[in-house]
């Protein structure tokens, strides 16, 4: 009972009417994408994502519940199941759309790259806490590097280019705010760079299409830059004010591909416009400058870098995902947190917002 | 370092400040490059959402608002007595399949197998290879069908529905009705005449779609109704145009022509009451048939009259009073040479009278009677009976004919022009002409709609008869129609004479002109009839023309027959009284000829063999003939005749037009005709 209560005392109610606010729109928009103006009716979609905000909602109570630093002890383990799911999953997935991205458990298709997303920010903060100043020495940079390289090869190679580069993101987010030598930091990015023409030489050809066509989207605007175009005529035809509820051609007559996941902020854009944006992007804000200051309020250095690691992971694929969606960047496959439908993104991120409020508490408290 | 040692004291309050401080600048880093982000993307938003928003707004209604022409119903067209129409539309449905929400094939194509008659393999086939959104399976479903196909619920099954034109009466005046195509445009004959009246105006439906095409019912909204076409009244009778194809249909039979034509016209009024030509078309497949199959040959084919020509030069010559049907012409024994040129004579005439000199058709008599007359005058009788220009009939296509001005007239035209050469005509020109001889002298614009009738049956316009000149005093047409019956009793046309009703025509037999070398084509003729029934209140002008016969070619026997066809089922249907018992008819003729002993003597049908055409003598056609008459006929041949029954001619041997050698022996036999 007195964990009960500690965890009240200190409790942070923005964040988490922020993070419910976000799921309840999400809801809402995933509502109004499901629901088809053609044939009056609701896709099933709709009903899955909405329990899989039940069980997100659990998980974020388990996270707030039980302490990360007994989670934290955990961390390798959880590391090599996933990881192991992802090795699993190269051989045995569910193709989609040309990618092996979903496992099949007990009639509910999992994509473990979410949980590898999770496993990798606990493993990475676990090993940030234990090297702690050693981070600065090339060793240990090398081992964090390969810890999130690892997962972040198996996912691109599945391949999801998207969800690969937001665990580089999370890498070099976390061993930024661990004070990793900047010097290091710049010699990684501009290797990154250096790195690039040889990538492109394993890009599949859809995702060399895709970067061509945000270079130039009206090559062809029946193919590759079809979405873009669609989600741009959707957001920009939701005007200053919207056009309401249930009330967005583009999307209840199913012109945007990918609507109800990576596109879910044109859906959204569309029935509610610019100032229905605008308070999307607020809460957005909020949540993110809210675990900022989590982050610099937490007693313990694993806090901290547990916190960091959900803000970079949140604020790059927030952003990636509203530049993709207003065309100013290419089209990556990442989905919107809250708001995109798929059910372990849903899950890990309710995961993560537990965990935020979880740190947040136990920086009040002496335990 | 102070933040090392900070680090390994956890759960020390202090660590955290530590950390605060010592990642100041990079925290604000972080918090720079976020606010960077959102900032990027707000500004796009702006540019997006409210300075571009209108142009989106169109893109979006560009792809999901389709506009579909709503086809409005295409005027029915009706013939006089508005009884079952001659060309209709009804609204059919189109089977479609979108392929793209096909999810069993073979399933489907099984299913719609039955209904569409195609083999399901084929469907496959449709349906797989292509890129289209929508593949329109089959045409011409009716509504029924179609419902039923509907409760069978595909979902890849779509309707759409067309107007699509229907000819009830198959090929009956097909030329004259020309045909429309799908997309419900005239393209020929009163469908091209009238297509604005029949097409009416199409509407206009924007629909509202999905992405793959699916139509959103609830949110189409209709912009303009379409407004059904008008109706028309033709002057046609089907009954008669019946009548007339029958007996073109015989003709074709018997005489096998290249072409043939005919035209009914109510010579009080300029009605067309029967327009038609072989070859004819199906006006519902009219891709299927060669041009030439389509052309409306009764306005648009020029002939050279020959003697049915004769009429308008006899009109020229007694409206100027140079001469009366009672003066007497020597017709030179049937050669005249004329400006370097000899004209012959089928039957040899000395002195005949001006009647028997059309009577009898003496190409020799006319030339001397139209020598009389200046060409000018000449040239404007002509052109006052309408020939060289259009007759002004709301037909498309129609040819204006041929006349020359005296100026280009050579010394030999004043020879050929009276014996219908140098000359082109229409058959309805010809009936316009025989028209203004039968009705008293008016030349009538000819038409074919009678009324045009709105939707709802109102009437928006209703043709009247349109008298263009009086070509001649009604006294000259009087003394013409006179002498036109004198054809028909003891001249070439005997073969149009009918029981019991006075009649009065014109034959002509003209030789083909050569149009690729010049002069005339050997053993090619366009026999014609003209004429008009009954004589003292005419009610059907008939033209009759047949375009190289094979065999027998003279008009009197190749087109007078089919104009006699024509006359009577007119005349039946009509229900016109008879005016003369037909011993009168016959009396009259025989009295006649008693009293022209020179019409005796020479044979009296055009029928006997033209010694000039290949020096061989061929059998006449006696049929109808009393036995006196074909006693007679046969005479000037040596050849033993062999006579069975009485009364009147009805089967003959050798057959008409046959070649006959000296001494042949000639079976007819007669038969007495039932007294009505």
């Amino acid at each position: 009972m007195k964990v009960y209560r500690q965890i009240v005392r200190g409790f942070d109610y923005v964040t988490l009417t922020c993070a419910l606010l976000l799921v309840l729109t999400g809801l809402l928009t995933v509502f109004s994408s499901a629901y088809k103006a053609g044939l009056g009716e609701v896709e099933h979609y709709f009903s899955r994502q909405m329990m899989w905000a039940l069980l997100g909602l659990a998980a974020m109570m388990v996270a707030i519940i039980v302490d990360y630093r007994f989670m934290a002890r955990f961390a390798y383990y959880f590391y090599a199941g996933t990881l192991a799911l992802l090795v699993f999953l190269l051989f045995t997935g569910k193709e989609v759309q040309g990618a092996q991205r979903w496992i099949r458990v007990m009639g509910v298709n999992l994509q473990p790259s979410e949980f590898v997303k999770v496993s990798t920010l606990f493993v990475l903060a676990r090993y940030l806490d234990d090297v702690r100043e050693d981070i600065r020495r090339k060793r240990f940079l090398v081992l964090a590097i390969v810890l999130a390289g690892v997962p972040s090869g198996l996912i691109v190679l599945q391949p999801d280019l998207g969800t690969g580069l937001v665990l580089v993101a999370l890498l070099g987010g976390m061993l930024f705010a661990a004070n990793a030598n900047p010097r290091h930091l710049l010699a990684l990015v501009i290797s990154g760079f250096v790195m690039v023409p040889v990538f492109w030489h394993f890009l599949k050809d859809y995702q060399k299409a895709r970067l061509l066509s945000f270079v130039n989207p009206n090559v062809d605007p029946l193919g590759s830059s079809y979405q873009v175009i669609q989600s741009k005529i959707a957001v920009g035809a939701g005007g200053l004010t919207g056009k309401g509820l249930l009330a967005g051609t583009q999307s209840q007559l199913n012109f945007l591909p990918e609507q109800h996941t990576d596109f879910i902020f044109s859906v959204f854009a569309e029935q509610w416009g610019f100032l229905g944006s605008c308070v999307l992007v607020a809460l957005y804000l909020t949540l993110l400058f809210q675990s900022i200051k989590i982050a610099r309020a937490s007693r313990d250095f694993l806090g901290s870098m547990l916190v960091v690691g959900i803000i970079t992971i949140m604020a790059f694929q927030v952003l990636v995902n509203l530049l993709m969606t207003v065309g100013l960047m290419p089209v990556t496959g990442i989905p919107l947190p809250f708001m995109s439908y798929g059910g372990s993104n849903l899950l890990a991120v309710m995961a993560c917002v537990g965990l935020l409020l979880g740190v947040n508490t136990r920086s009040h408290i002496f335990l | 370092m102070r933040r090392d040692m900070a680090f390994t004291s956890p759960g020390s309050v202090m660590a955290g400040e530590r950390l605060e401080t010592a990642s100041r600048f990079r925290t604000r880093l972080c918090l720079g490059f976020l606010l960077l982000g959102f900032v990027i993307v707000g500004l796009k938003l702006v540019s997006i959402q409210i300075l571009r928003h209108d142009s989106w707004v169109d893109f979006v209604d560009d792809q999901r608002q389709t506009a579909i022409t709503i086809y409005p119903k295409r005027g029915t067209i009706y013939d006089r007595n508005r009884r079952a129409p001659l060309a209709t539309s009804v609204v059919e449905e189109v089977l479609c399949v979108v392929p793209s929400r096909v999810t069993d094939a073979a399933k489907l194509a099984k299913t719609l197998s039955p209904y569409a008659q195609i083999a399901p393999n084929k469907i496959i086939e449709r349906i797989k290879n292509t890129n289209l959104h929508l593949v329109y399976l089959k045409r011409g479903f009716d509504v029924k069908t179609a419902d039923e196909i509907r409760d069978l619920n595909l979902v890849a099954v779509e309707f759409r529905s067309e107007s699509s034109r229907q000819y009830p009466r198959g090929t009956l005046a097909s030329n004259l009705l020309g045909f429309a195509n799908l997309e419900n445009k005239g393209l020929a004959g009163l469908e091209f005449q009238y297509d604005a009246h029949l097409a009416g105006e199409a509407g206009k439906q924007i629909i509202i779609k999905d992405s793959s095409r699916r139509e959103i019912v609830a949110l189409a909204q209709k912009v303009k109704d379409a407004r059904d076409g008008n109706h028309l009244v033709l002057t046609i009778d089907e009954v008669i145009q019946y009548i007339t194809e029958k007996a073109l249909d015989s003709v074709v039979e018997s005489s096998s022509p290249e072409s043939a034509s005919a035209v009914v016209v109510n010579p009080n009024t300029g009605e067309i009451v029967a327009m038609a030509c072989r070859p004819t078309f199906d006006p519902s497949k009219p891709s299927t048939y060669r041009d030439e199959r389509l052309r409306n040959r009764p306005i648009a084919d020029i002939f050279e009259p020959g003697s049915a020509f004769k009429p308008v030069a006899a009109a020229a010559a007694l409206d100027r009073k140079v001469i009366s049907p009672t003066d007497r012409i020597y017709c030179e024994l049937g050669r005249m040479r004329y400006h370097r040129h000899t004209f012959n004579d089928v039957h040899p005439f000395a002195e005949i009278s001006f009647a028997d000199v059309v009577a009898q058709s003496s190409n020799i008599g006319m030339i001397k009677v139209v020598s009389l007359l200046e060409p000018q005058w000449f040239y404007t009788y002509i052109k006052s009976f309408g020939f060289g220009a259009l007759t002004g009939v709301d037909l498309p296509g129609e040819s204006g004919g041929i006349v020359h001005p005296p100026s280009k007239w050579s010394g030999l035209s004043m020879g050929s022009i009276p014996i219908g050469q140098e000359i082109g005509v229409t058959a309805l020109q010809l009936a316009t002409a025989f028209s203004a001889i039968a009705n008293g002298g008016t030349l009538l614009k000819p038409y074919v709609v009678s009324e045009i009738i709105g939707p709802d049956a109102e009437t928006l316009a209703r043709a009247q008869v349109r008298p263009v000149r009086q070509v001649m005093r009604p006294e000259t047409a009087r003394a013409l129609t006179d002498m036109l019956e004198q054809v028909v009793i003891s001249g070439t046309g005997k073969a149009a004479r009918l029981k019991g009703y006075r009649c009065a025509g014109k034959t002509g037999t003209a030789q083909k002109p050569d149009l690729v070398n010049g002069g005339y084509l050997r053993g090619k003729y366009v026999a014609v009839f003209a004429g008009f029934v009954p004589v003292d209140d005419p009610v059907a002008c008939i033209i009759v023309v047949v375009d190289s016969p094979e065999g027998k070619y003279y008009g009197g026997q190749v087109a007078a027959p089919a104009f006699k066809e024509i006359a009577q089922g007119i005349l039946n249907h009509l229900e016109v009284p008879p005016s003369a018992p037909e011993e009168q008819v016959v009396a009259e003729s025989v009295k006649t000829s008693r009293k022209d002993p020179l019409v005796a003597q020479k044979a009296p049908s055009e029928a006997l063999p033209s010694p000039a055409s290949d020096g061989v003598p061929r059998m006449p056609d006696v049929r109808g003939m009393t036995m006196r008459e074909t006693m007679q006929a046969l005479s000037a041949y040596s050849v033993e005749f062999d006579f069975d029954g009485s009364g009147i001619a009805v089967k003959q041997h050798p057959a008409p037009g046959e070649k006959i050698e000296n001494g042949r022996r000639c079976q007819v036999a007669f038969k007495r005709k039932e007294s009505p």
